[in-house]
């Protein structure tokens, strides 16, 4: 007879289509597949990639999906997961006081301090009176040079020029003296007229000392210690740019507010614990290991954090068709990073780096749900649908098809949406492990920190997670991540150049952004650490006797995020000192580290009727 | 002895005859304001590829400009000579276009990304966030659902309301 085994996963659906044979029940493989998953995992809105994916394996096996005869589907998925991310700080300008400004190419060097002037107006400014001139883009470089040189000749103490338009160098390079030139400020009808400003451009290369220094700002504006107090998160914002302006305004007012955070209360069974989210994710995770085993979550009402849990809830509750009070969280994964946001109140689209706090979390789910979807199937396709065990040890089955592998044997499945590990020791029922957070969280924390374009699963970051990078250096050559050069023969398309591109099959994909591959790559590997590394040694201790890691002798990675280019090397970095072999597996010698839960599901339906064969 | 001005490394531009005069001067403009030097040369040279070509092969720095009477023309000189880098229309305002490709010019030289969109003039004042942040610091999870109550126990109000009416109580 022909049977398919269906594992329906968070991103894939993965089939292996076997034929078994004979009294003993021998198993030959015909054909594998891996499709997108449709829909919420575990919901009918699977069915079209379940059809899909078996309509793949048949294709490629050469039958018709019509002629399986037994379709088995992995039991209760037992965990689903759900993503959110919450800033903790941010800031805001009121009344405008404030343009940290990095143009491409400011022009000219050094501070000026003067009362801000139309350059329309120049002519009636006085002579020695200090002013900076505002030079709006309807006025081209050639006059506006032509206006400040006349009024620095008639004396009037012109300090700094603030141009709407991409002109800095060319102002600056017509004027009789060096002047501090800032070019780019869109939004320049909204710089007040008649206030008192301060404009610095550092020479190339380098960065800003004044204006990034909050008694620098005082000496400027001969503030007071209150005052001072005050623009402390101008300056801290300003830190690291090449030019700035910063106008002060009587109303000004910058606030690095925190918003607050909250605290997420963990219930555990015998004891719960509160923290607070403004100390981070590592704090979290801390009180996390006090109350284990977790059974509920709660976030203090009224907070960010109580908006995020409560969105978990209701997805939840949605997807399982429960009360959102009975929905309970099973395990929460939070993670620390630094996000870029618009500041409210900026005038030339200036990002402040703000704390956020991304937090995975995950519910237990019924068998309920996957009876419902298996009935649903065996509608669809007219084949009988048989649920065929639990998932944890559908992996181990599929696992022990790598050659080299024994017992006892762990299993971390890194999949899209959860990281599982099952653990077999000879003659001891399968230990399992399922937590939050895994290739989605991933992706989430690349698109956030780098502030690509899109949602959260935004394609371009799921590329980044997926492909190593390279810098295009010239039209002919690029650099690799790990500096190695390579030359083409052919030029290169010009819209690459001087991009940072991804290496796909497909070719060089560039990605649209201006961060260097430095920091591409640093945000890639912190993601995965945070992520796949914390959470593989989290559900390792949770599976191995005692604890204890060591205890594990083979490890073998399996799941979608298996495929990842860089990821067994780092969970070999930091697992390998335990003194246990760690690999990604490949199921039956040839697929790599999918395909495991469906091949496990057809070889432990062939284990059954040989056994009841001989029995 | 060397010609020392001919050693300084530099942007060769040059404009094919018929071209409209002045504007190697905008390519320049655009080339200044990326800080990168330029030279203006003088060829004969009737295509504004070859031009183009011929001014990359005569820079130290390798690229070259050609302006012609319709397009201008971005060269490298490890191109093949038929494949220049960058070609734009001179199309509605020249001087702009000019002044755009001799920015890629300087890009080009200092291994920046090329602007191959002209950039539009107005950004949008405020482009709306992209998630939501602090200042709308009411969670959607919780504003929602108590939203619906709302609407739900007025629906329910106003049923009872209609009831109450139509029995004359």
């Amino acid at each position: 007879m022909k049977i398919a085994g269906v594992d329906i996963g968070n991103s894939s659906t993965e089939v292996a289509l076997a034929e078994i044979s004979g009294p003993v029940a021998d198993v030959r493989f015909l054909a594998s597949s891996r499709v997108r998953t449709t829909g919420i995992k575990g919901t009918p809105a699977n069915i079209p990639g379940v059809i899909r994916a078996l309509e793949t394996a048949a294709d490629s096996a050469g039958i018709k999906v019509a002629d399986i005869d037994l379709v088995l589907l992995n039991e209760a998925t037992p965990v689903i997961g759900d993503i959110a991310m919450e800033t903790i700080t941010e800031t805001i300008i009121t009344e405008s006081s404030m343009i940290g400004h990095n143009p491409g190419s400011p022009g000219g060097l050094g501070v000026g301090v003067g009362v801000t002037v139309d350059i329309r107006d120049l002519a009636k400014a006085s002579a020695g009176q200090a002013v900076i001139a505002i030079v709006p883009k309807t006025c081209d470089f050639n006059s506006a040079a032509a206006l400040i040189s006349e009024a620095l000749g008639r004396g009037v103490d012109v300090q700094g020029v603030v141009a709407q338009a991409d002109d800095g160098v060319l102002i600056a390079n017509r004027l009789p003296k060096t002047l501090p030139v800032i070019d780019e400020v869109r939004l320049i009808d909204h710089v007040p007229l008649n206030e008192l400003a301060a404009v610095e451009v550092a020479d190339h290369g380098q960065a800003i000392q004044q204006l990034s220094n909050p008694y620098g700002i005082a000496t400027l504006f001969k503030l007071t210690p209150q005052e001072t107090a005050m623009i402390i998160p101008i300056a801290k914002a300003l830190i690291g740019l090449r030019s700035a302006v910063v106008i002060r305004t009587p109303e000004g007012d910058v606030q690095s507010r925190r918003i607050p955070a909250g605290s997420l209360k963990l219930v555990g069974e015998h004891r719960t614990v509160t923290a607070q989210m403004d100390n981070g994710a590592d704090a979290i995770m801390d009180a996390l290991m006090q109350v284990a085993p977790l059974t509920d979550v709660e976030g203090e009402a009224g907070t960010n954090v109580g908006g995020m849990v409560e969105r978990v809830r209701q997805t939840m509750s949605r997807l399982t068709e429960k009360s959102a009070s009975d929905v309970k969280i099973r395990d929460v994964l939070a993670v620390d990073c630094l996000v870029p946001q618009q500041v409210a109140g900026g005038l030339a689209k200036e990002f402040s780096m703000e704390n956020a706090v991304g937090l995975a979390a995950m519910v237990n789910t019924d068998r309920l749900l996957m009876e419902k979807l298996s009935a649903a199937l065996t509608r669809e396709l007219g084949i009988r649908v048989e649920l065929g065990g639990v998932e944890a040890n559908m992996a181990i089955r599929g696992t022990l098809t790598t050659p080299g592998i024994d017992t006892p044997l762990a299993v971390l499945d890194l999949g899209a949406g959860s990281t599982d590990a099952a653990v077999l020791h000879k003659g001891e029922p399968v230990r399992s492990m399922h937590l939050a957070g895994a290739g989605d969280i991933v992706t989430m924390l690349i698109q956030r920190e780098l502030d690509l374009p899109g949602s959260g699963e935004s394609e371009a970051a799921e590329q980044i997670k997926r492909f190593p990078l390279a810098r295009v250096e010239s039209l002919f050559h690029i650099r690799h991540e790990d500096n190695t050069v390579r030359f083409f023969k052919e030029p290169l398309d010009p819209k690459l150049f001087g991009r940072v591109a991804l290496i796909t099959p497909t070719g060089l994909s560039p990605i649209p952004t201006n961060h260097t591959m430095d920091r591409i790559r640093t945000v890639r590997r912190e993601a995965k650490r945070k992520v796949f590394v914390r959470n593989a040694l989290r559900a390792l201790q949770a599976v191995a006797p005692g604890g204890n890691i060591r205890q594990l002798h083979f490890v073998a990675i399996v799941g979608g995020s298996g495929l990842d280019f860089e990821l067994s090397r780092m969970l070999t970095d930091r697992l390998a000192p335990f003194g246990i072999v760690i690999g990604t597996a490949n199921i039956r010698g040839e697929l790599g580290p999918v395909n495991a839960v469906a091949t496990g599901l057809v070889l432990s339906y062939a284990d059954a009727r040989s056994g009841a064969g001989h029995g | 002895m060397a010609d020392l001005s001919r050693e300084r490394p530099a942007i060769h531009v040059c404009q094919v005859a018929a071209a409209p005069a002045d504007l190697d001067r905008w390519v320049e403009i655009g080339a200044e304001e990326e800080g990168v030097p330029t030279r203006s040369i003088t060829l004969v040279q009737t295509d504004v590829v070859a031009a183009a070509y011929a001014a990359a092969q005569s820079s130290r720095i390798d690229v070259g400009v050609g302006v012609g009477v319709d397009r201008v023309v971005l060269h490298e000189s490890h191109m093949p000579p038929h494949q220049p880098v960058l070609t734009f229309d001179l199309g509605a305002d020249p001087r702009r276009v000019c002044r755009r490709i001799g920015s890629n010019a300087a890009r080009l030289v200092a291994r920046l990304p090329l602007r191959l969109e002209d950039e539009p003039d107005e950004q949008p004042a405020f482009e709306t966030p992209r998630y939501r942040n602090g200042k709308e610091n009411i969670p959607v999870g919780e504003a929602a659902p108590a939203a619906t109550d709302d609407d739900s126990a007025r629906r329910i109000a106003e049923i009872v309301a209609a009831i109450v009416k139509k029995r004359g109580m």
